[in-house]
């Protein structure tokens, strides 16, 4: 317990000096067709024991006059539990779950990004909730930077 | 003795170990934007032929300070870690050095000489064009987007020389044409623009660093009707300001197989897009799409009581560090507002 509340002063102070640095849309490139990345990024993300929820195409806004790649997705993912307690408590944190991150390709190569979670983190009460918004954005983190060295090691 | 052996070993080592420290450092903070073999992508080409054009100073003063409002943020590195960065950019071409000493042309000149030449590509505020960096699967208006050329922290890191010498030589490659041989610029010429460029530096007081958002990061509003009845309003509400909506879901729709409570059913997820708006936005900025689609949700808590929420599209928008999305998040909010306050009123 006491380790955990130390932890937390520790990620306190850590965020808010490095504020601007968290605060930054998260992007990866990945050096990989939008298609292994893709499935890529569902097997990474249940590593992590979330659970891909369904996801959103863009392709909408592409696809349409000049622009020359279609390929770009949001994947929606959560744990159930963790999100439905989330968004009984806190109305204001519902718009921004469950947690996404996009898939976009540009030319051989894919991008991934995320907005950071942390942000979400000033509008929870307790210590464990700010925990739980603090292991998201790690968790974002480490997957968009899983996904990244997948393809780093085979090429 | 032998201690001293090891020593000369690590140093003799040490211009090795640092150029895999530049790359390293490269990959880790550079290459989302500027690309694995610094083509170019959300961040300008780093070719070296481009490189070769900037000085350390410039280099420098770019990775600490970045260009504010214009995606790339300032990077904190130690002065080593730059080095080691500079040193794996350059790829071993010599770095030109620059009389750091201010030029004095003929502003007025210049502005006329910007109009005519120049501001077709780099906009008629001088603040480059439409969207950032290079196109590969975002066709804009051009394979790589002119900069902004009166940006805080390119007019911090660029010395009037080296502006004078890329525009009398060109950047090899690339839509910026040596204007010397291309267009006949005389010495004279060079420095009336490069000074009117240099005009509009804002003095070093002057402090624009992103302005804190002093808004919720979401706004709630409380529906006096039942949740089926608000969903309805704001659904038509949304489709007469030219969204197009699609199939609703819940929240917590996908995020388990079973065992779905009743009350999965009531938070409703609203989604909608405008196709114009939409494109016009990836131009400017392609990640735009972490926001999409727009969304209003509806939600109904313990007690029956019906709420609408709406993220604040402004805190989402400023942290890419894009004035000109930035400005167009504005509008999209307000309209946003507008169309729940209308269907709830
Ligand atoms: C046809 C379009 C076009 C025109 C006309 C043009 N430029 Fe450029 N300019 C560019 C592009 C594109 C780049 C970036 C090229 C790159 O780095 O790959 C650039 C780069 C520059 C740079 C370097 C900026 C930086 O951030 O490194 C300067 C300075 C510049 N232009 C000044 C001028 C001036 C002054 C004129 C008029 C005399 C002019 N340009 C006319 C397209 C243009
Ligand atoms: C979030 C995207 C992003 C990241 C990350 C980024 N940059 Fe940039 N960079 C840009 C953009 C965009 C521009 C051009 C701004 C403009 O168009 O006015 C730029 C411009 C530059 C320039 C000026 C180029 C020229 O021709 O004058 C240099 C040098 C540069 N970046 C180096 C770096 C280095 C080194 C790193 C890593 C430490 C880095 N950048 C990280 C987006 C980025």
């Amino acid at each position: 317990m006491v380790i955990r509340v130390l932890t937390l002063c520790i990620i306190m102070l850590l965020s808010a000096t490095t504020f601007a640095v968290y605060n930054k849309i998260l992007t990866e490139r990945v050096d990989a067709n939008f298609v292994d990345t893709w499935a890529a990024l569902n097997e990474t993300i249940v590593a992590y024991h979330y659970h891909p929820a369904y996801f959103q195409r863009c392709d909408f806004a592409l696809n349409k006059l000049n622009y020359k790649s279609d390929k770009y997705r949001i994947l929606f993912f959560g744990e159930y539990d963790e999100i439905k307690k989330m968004s009984n408590k806190y109305p204001e944190i519902v718009p921004f779950l469950p947690l996404k991150i996009t898939v976009m390709e540009e030319g051989n190569y894919t991008l991934l990004i995320a907005t950071p979670p942390i942000i979400l983190s000033s509008l929870v009460k307790t210590n464990d909730e700010r925990m739980t918004i603090f292991r998201w954005q790690e968790d974002i983190k480490s997957i968009l930077k899983q996904v990244r060295r997948q393809f780093q090691l085979g090429g | 003795m032998k201690l001293k052996l090891e020593l000369i070993l690590v140093l003799a080592l040490l211009p090795l170990l640092s150029l895999a420290g530049g790359r390293e450092l490269y990959s880790e903070n550079c290459e989302k934007c500027h690309g694995f073999s610094q083509q170019g992508s959300l961040g300008l080409p780093l070719y070296r032929s481009t490189i070769a054009n900037h000085s350390d100073r410039y280099l420098q003063r770019t990775i600490k300070s970045g260009r504010p409002g214009r995606v790339m943020q300032g990077f904190n590195f130690s002065d080593n870690q730059i080095t080691e960065l500079i040193r794996f950019l350059r790829a071993g071409i010599k770095a030109p050095k620059y009389d750091v000493a201010a030029i004095k042309g003929n502003v007025k000149n210049g502005q006329g000489i910007y109009k005519k030449y120049c501001q077709s590509c780099h906009g008629y505020d001088l603040k480059g064009g439409q969207g950032i960096g290079k196109n590969f699967s975002w066709q804009k208006d051009r394979l790589v987007s002119p900069p902004s050329l009166i940006n805080r922290g390119f007019l911090y890191s660029a010395e009037d020389q080296m502006i004078k010498h890329i525009i009398a030589n060109g950047i090899k490659n690339t839509e910026m044409v040596p204007f010397v041989t291309a267009f006949n610029f005389t010495d004279q010429m060079l420095n009336d623009v490069v000074s009117f460029i240099r005009s509009h530096e804002k003095p070093p007081s002057y402090k624009n660093i992103i302005r804190r958002i002093r808004e919720p990061v979401s706004f709630i509003y409380d529906s006096p009707y039942k949740l089926k009845e608000t969903v309805k309003k704001i659904r038509n509400s949304v489709a007469s300001y030219n969204f197009r909506v699609y199939a609703n879901r819940t929240l917590l729709e996908g995020l388990r197989k079973e065992n779905f409570s009743v009350d999965d059913k009531k938070q409703v997820v609203i989604r909608f897009c405008n196709f114009n708006n939409m494109q016009n936005f990836l131009k400017i900025e392609p990640r735009l799409g972490v926001m999409l689609p727009c969304r209003v949700t509806v939600v109904e808590d313990e007690q029956g009581k019906v709420r609408v929420v709406l993220a604040n599209y402004k805190y989402a928008v400023a942290r890419f560090n894009n004035e000109q999305i930035s400005e167009a998040a504005i509008i999209l909010i307000k309209e946003m507002q507008e169309m729940v306050e209308e269907a709830l009123w």
